[in-house]
């Protein structure tokens, strides 16, 4: 009997975790239309979500085909975002950008916790999201962490496939790090000296999470002085 | 203190609330008055008070003293509240005057009479109640608030020093919080800005660093102190100052972000808060003035590469430079033309010709009708200026000169011109050109003409001349930098005809007139020279001495001045002395070793037959030897050990004869790898087998580290020997090591061999149009190298081979007019014009080189079997 009162227990508590896990959403359809709610889950090219009390009936399904776009219902900062949206990975394209925005975010954060193979796995599940800034940062955060795995050559492949989208007068503190230690670890000095010292020259000058690093390749790259 | 006065001011205030005892019929007018007052009406408060004083302000109650004091300090402050400046100044003015003893109130009614007296537009008055508040208050941390508003009344009245007087003591208020000292320190720079003490403004702006008020005040000034800077002189102040440019996106974004006050809480904190606001709303004001006033990003990032160049950061002013050359932004599109401007001036300023010639023609091919098209071609000419092609350089200057005759830098352009042609040999016609100028030019301009001029005169050997026009400088209102080179003009001149008097005489003037000179360490060097001259080596000696200390070019100039004394004097000792400090300066110092000091251990060791090497300095070079510390000089390091190995091979520990030991450095090196490392000791090796005839094995061991080493960090000696037997072996490194010493030694006198070798390359691989182009290359930028006659010549049978005749006639023809050109090639010239010749007809001119060759340079067999044969097929013909 102890045993049973300890499996409802754990039934109780699984059932209340469900609920402060679930995905909350919003979404607009092709017609105007609104919804919001949690999401339960995919399933025939529908999306199963249970809706708010009041707005809509419990439990529902919509068509992805009739969805424009989704929103996350919650703009905090959740660190069990990324866990909550594996289930529903094909939903990422019709997120939108401030969407795009968060979960950018949380792949940031998932670099400063140098979750390196993660990151690469997420960096790739978010390829080819229809956005005007947010593939050149994520491109920038896979580079990020092919180099931490070692993997340089491909790293400077990925920096150089954006190179022609990046103006070098707006390029991330982290994309002019990354091509500054990719130079210097390649030897190319003069390389290094540019990409680590242009942050510091632009309007207004670089100040950021990178600008530890990028004066110290910097400084181990000094170009020569006039004579 | 402060929480005495906090309960201060609240009494001022919490007394009101106690029942006016007695006076009963007065009563609810009173509470009337006081309860406004509470509720922050302060209008209808002083109403009510005004009312009060109009019906009951005779009664004997009301004017009893305890009561009089409430009533008139709480209507002065009602009034004062309700803007009725005027009224509240004069009651709270008299209520000072009557409460002599009322200490506890004093100190808040005087600060508050200071501040209505500013704002009625009394400053007299406000001046005097601060006075007081600050001799009696010394205490308060208000004196700070105080003093800080009467700076501002100073700085108003153009009371400069006072003004900074009052803020000094501002800041010197310890309980200012961070965020309040950020902004006393900004109101000291303005202060400082109105003054005119610009390195002072730049100082506080560099302290105030934190936070948001900081960034912003930094923002709003740097502009203009930044341009304060560039135009009195000051590049490093305009770089410090540049540092804190923003752009408007920036600016405007945090104008959104504007920081915020905390409501008050009591009136204490409301005094403080109403001075925050009010510097906050400055802030804000001057924010957007700068905003409105439609200055433009482009026009920072102008100023920002002019600081880059001035301040000696020419790589930086490179880097942003390409930075702004590749951007496809609308802002990089404006900046285009000046950003190669600064990238041609950025390699001017860091002798790398080559490239600042490859950035003026991509400019000049992408944008010939450019408006900055000619001050592009005119930093095109300096570049040939630069590398001391003046001939290039003022064929070009004429060109400029003839095309935009009407430019606004025209007078400039003819000056410089003037210059080259002088530099160029042409001293008559420069002459000529600066004495026209003098006649047009304005007269602050007079002086440096005066000088040229005075050059001119004695390229010429017009000494006399030449001597006068250099006085006249030293004589004329001039820069100081400009006098002090007539006078280094003046002194060279006695000093090349021996004029002994007029030289001291020179060279004391000089000392008088420009004590500590920027030109001081040049004339100890002539001044030097000259006792050098006259045989006193002991004096000149001890000024070389003196001039070495230095860390400039004049004092290497004087280190190797002394090295040439010590050796013709034969002061051996004096030469190991002097060669060794040397060394061990440079190796303190982190910089490359002295060729020089290192050879004249070499000659030291030879002559006197001992080891020069002292023990600690011998091992610190043995070891950078094997840490690769040392760039170049490895090779000589070597010699000195090989030349006294008996003495120093104790030291390293060795017990067996120098190539053994190198050869045992050689497989130490080669088992760890260190490949760059061991091509010092190897090359040694081949070098010494060369020596001794053994060719083959001394290129084994060079073709041994062909595919190990890593070109790009090889001195450029190494390299390029590496390079050559990569080359002639046909290895497949040869290639990249050429295109290597290529990239990184782009001034070597060795790149147009390397050229050369990448040219014939070609040509081999019947790359015919990349030959010649590579050969090209070396024709119009190495003309001053001693590969360009070899390459011109080896160019014109190209030329020939391919049918290309114009131009090897062209070529052939521009060659034939050179001075010093080598009989052999003179030849071999000839004949390819006399093959040409007769191709194109021109039958006479080939019969003519034929008959010189064989008159001039019958030596030379396969030429004049050549010519033979030519001649046979002129006189079939």
């Amino acid at each position: 009997m102890r045993k049973h009162w300890g499996l409802l227990g754990l039934l109780i508590l699984t059932q209340f975790a469900g609920q402060l896990n679930a995905l909350q959403i919003k979404g607009v359809m092709h017609n105007g239309m609104t919804f919001s709610g949690q999401i339960i889950r995919l399933q025939n090219g529908f999306i199963e979500f249970k809706g708010s009390p009041g707005s809509q009936p419990q439990f529902m399904g919509i068509p992805i085909s009739q969805v424009r776009s989704l929103q996350l219902a919650d703009d905090k900062l959740d660190p069990g975002l990324l866990v909550k949206l594996e289930p529903f990975l094909t939903l990422l394209p019709i997120f939108d950008s401030h969407a795009h925005g968060i979960i950018i975010a949380h792949l940031e954060s998932m670099a400063k916790n140098q979750q390196w193979t993660r990151l690469y796995q997420w960096t790739g599940y978010l390829q080819g999201i229809p956005s005007k800034e947010a593939p050149a940062r994520i491109t920038t955060l896979r580079a990020w962490a092919l180099m931490e795995m070692g993997l340089r050559q491909r790293a400077g492949e990925l920096l150089n496939s954006l190179e022609s989208g990046v103006d070098p007068l707006e390029a991330s503190g982290l994309y002019c790090w990354l091509r500054a230690r990719i130079a210097f670890e390649e030897n190319l000095p003069e390389e290094a000296c540019y990409w680590a010292t242009l942050p510091s020259l632009r309007i207004p000058a670089y100040e950021g999470d990178f600008s530890t690093q990028l004066e110290e390749i910097r400084n181990s790259t000094p170009l020569p002085k006039p004579s | 203190m402060p929480h005495q006065w906090m309960s201060v001011f609240l009494l001022a205030l919490g007394l009101a609330s106690q029942p006016a005892d007695g006076i009963l019929p007065l009563r609810d007018q009173w509470k009337a008055a006081v309860s406004a007052l509470q509720k922050n009406e302060p209008v209808k408060a002083a109403t009510l008070f005004r009312e009060f004083n109009h019906w009951y302000g005779n009664e004997p109650e009301v004017t009893e003293a305890t009561f009089r004091e409430r009533w008139h300090r709480l209507w002065g402050l009602a009034a004062l509240q309700s803007g009725e400046l005027d009224e509240g100044i004069r009651l709270l003015a008299s209520w000072l005057e009557e409460n002599p003893e009322q200490s506890r109130f004093r100190a808040f009614i005087r600060f508050q009479i200071g501040l209505a007296c500013r704002s009625s537009n009394r400053p007299d008055e406000a001046v005097q109640h601060w006075s007081v508040f600050v001799a009696q208050y010394p205490e308060l941390p208000e004196c700070a608030l105080v003093h800080w508003m009467w700076a501002e009344l100073e700085l108003s009245r153009s009371n400069l020093a006072n003004a900074k007087a009052h803020m000094s003591t501002v800041l010197s208020e310890e309980r200012l919080p961070e965020s309040g000292k950020s902004l006393a320190r900004a109101a000291m720079a303005l202060i400082d800005l109105s003054s005119g003490d610009h390195e002072s403004a730049l100082e506080q702006l560099s302290i105030c660093n934190q936070g948001t008020v900081s960034q912003i005040w930094r923002s709003v000034l740097a502009p203009s102190l930044a341009n304060q800077f560039q135009t009195s002189g000051n590049p490093e102040g305009a770089f410090q100052a540049s540092k804190w440019f923003s752009s408007p996106t920036h600016l405007r974004k945090m104008l959104g972000e504007f920081p915020g006050l905390s409501r008050k809480s009591s009136p204490r904190q409301a005094i403080w808060q109403n001075h925050w606001r009010n510097q906050l709303g400055y802030l804000r004001s001057n924010l957007e003035n700068v905003l409105d006033s439609g200055f433009e990003l482009k026009h920072l990032y102008e100023m920002r590469l002019q600081t880059l160049l001035d301040s000696d950061r020419a790589a930086d002013a490179g880097l942003l430079s390409r930075a702004l050359l590749e951007s496809q932004s609308g802002l990089a599109q404006t900046l285009r033309s000046t950003a190669y401007a600064t990238a041609i001036r950025a390699c001017q300023v860091r002798e790398q010709w080559n490239e600042a010639n490859t950035l003026a023609d991509a400019f000049l091919e992408a944008f010939p009708n450019d408006p900055a098209l000619p001050d592009i071609l005119f930093l095109q000419a300096k570049t040939a200026a630069g590398r001391k092609d003046f001939i290039t350089a003022v064929q070009q200057m004429e060109k400029l000169i003839f095309r935009f005759p009407e430019h606004a830098s025209i007078l400039k352009w003819r000056i410089a011109a003037a210059g080259w042609r002088l530099e160029s040999g042409q001293a008559e016609s420069a002459l000529d050109e600066f004495t026209e100028l003098e006649s047009v030019c304005r007269e602050s301009w007079l002086p440096y003409l005066r000088f040229q001029t005075a050059r001119c005169w004695k390229a010429l050997s017009q000494i006399e001349k030449a001597k006068s026009a250099f006085c006249d400088v030293s004589r004329m209102k001039a820069s100081p930098a400009l006098m002090e080179q007539a006078w280094v003009g003046l002194l060279k001149i006695h000093l090349s005809s021996m004029e002994m008097p007029d030289f001291r005489k020179a060279i004391q003037d000089y000392r008088k007139n420009h004590a500590d000179g920027l030109y001081s360490g040049m004339v100890n060097l002539l001044d030097a020279s000259f006792y050098e001259l006259a045989g006193d080596l002991d004096r000149a000696t001890g000024i070389y001495q003196q001039v070495s200390t230095g860390e400039d070019s004049t004092a290497d100039h004087a280190l190797n001045q002394l090295s040439r004394i010590h050796a013709a004097r034969e002061d051996y000792l004096a030469l190991r002395e002097h060669a060794l400090k040397w060394i061990q300066t440079r190796v303190d110092r982190g910089l490359p070793l002295p060729v020089r000091g290192l050879s004249d251990c070499v000659l030291y060791q030879s002559v006197v037959g001992k080891a020069v090497l002292p023990d600690p300095l011998f091992r610190t070079l043995s070891e950078g030897l094997d840490s690769s510390r040392f760039k170049s000089g490895g090779d000589i390091i070597l010699k000195l050990m090989m030349d006294r190995w008996e003495d120093y091979m104790g030291w390293l520990g060795a017990h067996s004869g120098f190539e053994v030991w190198l050869k045992g450095k050689i497989d130490q090196h080669h088992a760890s790898g260190q490949w760059n490392t061991l091509s010092v000791y190897k090359l040694f090796l081949a070098n010494l087998l060369e020596m001794d005839g053994r060719h083959d094995s001394a290129d084994t061991h060079r073709i041994a580290l062909l595919s190990h080493v890593n070109a790009s960090e090889l001195p450029e000696s190494s390299l390029f020997e590496l390079a050559v037997t990569a080359d002639e072996y046909d290895f497949p490194e040869a290639i990249p090591m050429l295109e290597t010493f290529l990239g990184n030694n782009s001034e070597s006198a060795r790149y147009p061999l390397v050229l050369m070798r990448l040219a014939q390359r070609a040509r081999k691989g019947d790359e015919r149009r990349q030959s010649l182009a590579l050969m090209e290359e070396i024709i119009s930028d190495w003309s001053d190298n001693a590969a360009f006659i070899s390459s011109a010549v080896q160019l014109v049978k190209w030329y020939h081979e391919d049918g290309l005749l114009e131009k090897s006639e062209s070529l052939s023809n521009q060659l034939l007019e050179l001075g010093g050109m080598p009989p052999r090639e003179t030849a071999a010239i000839l004949l390819i014009r006399a093959k040409v010749d007769l191709a194109q007809g021109r039958r006479q001119r080939c019969l003519l080189s034929c008959k010189r060759i064989q008159t001039l340079y019958s030596s030379f067999h396969d030429i004049m079997d050549e010519t033979q044969n030519l001649l046979r097929k002129v006189t079939d013909a």
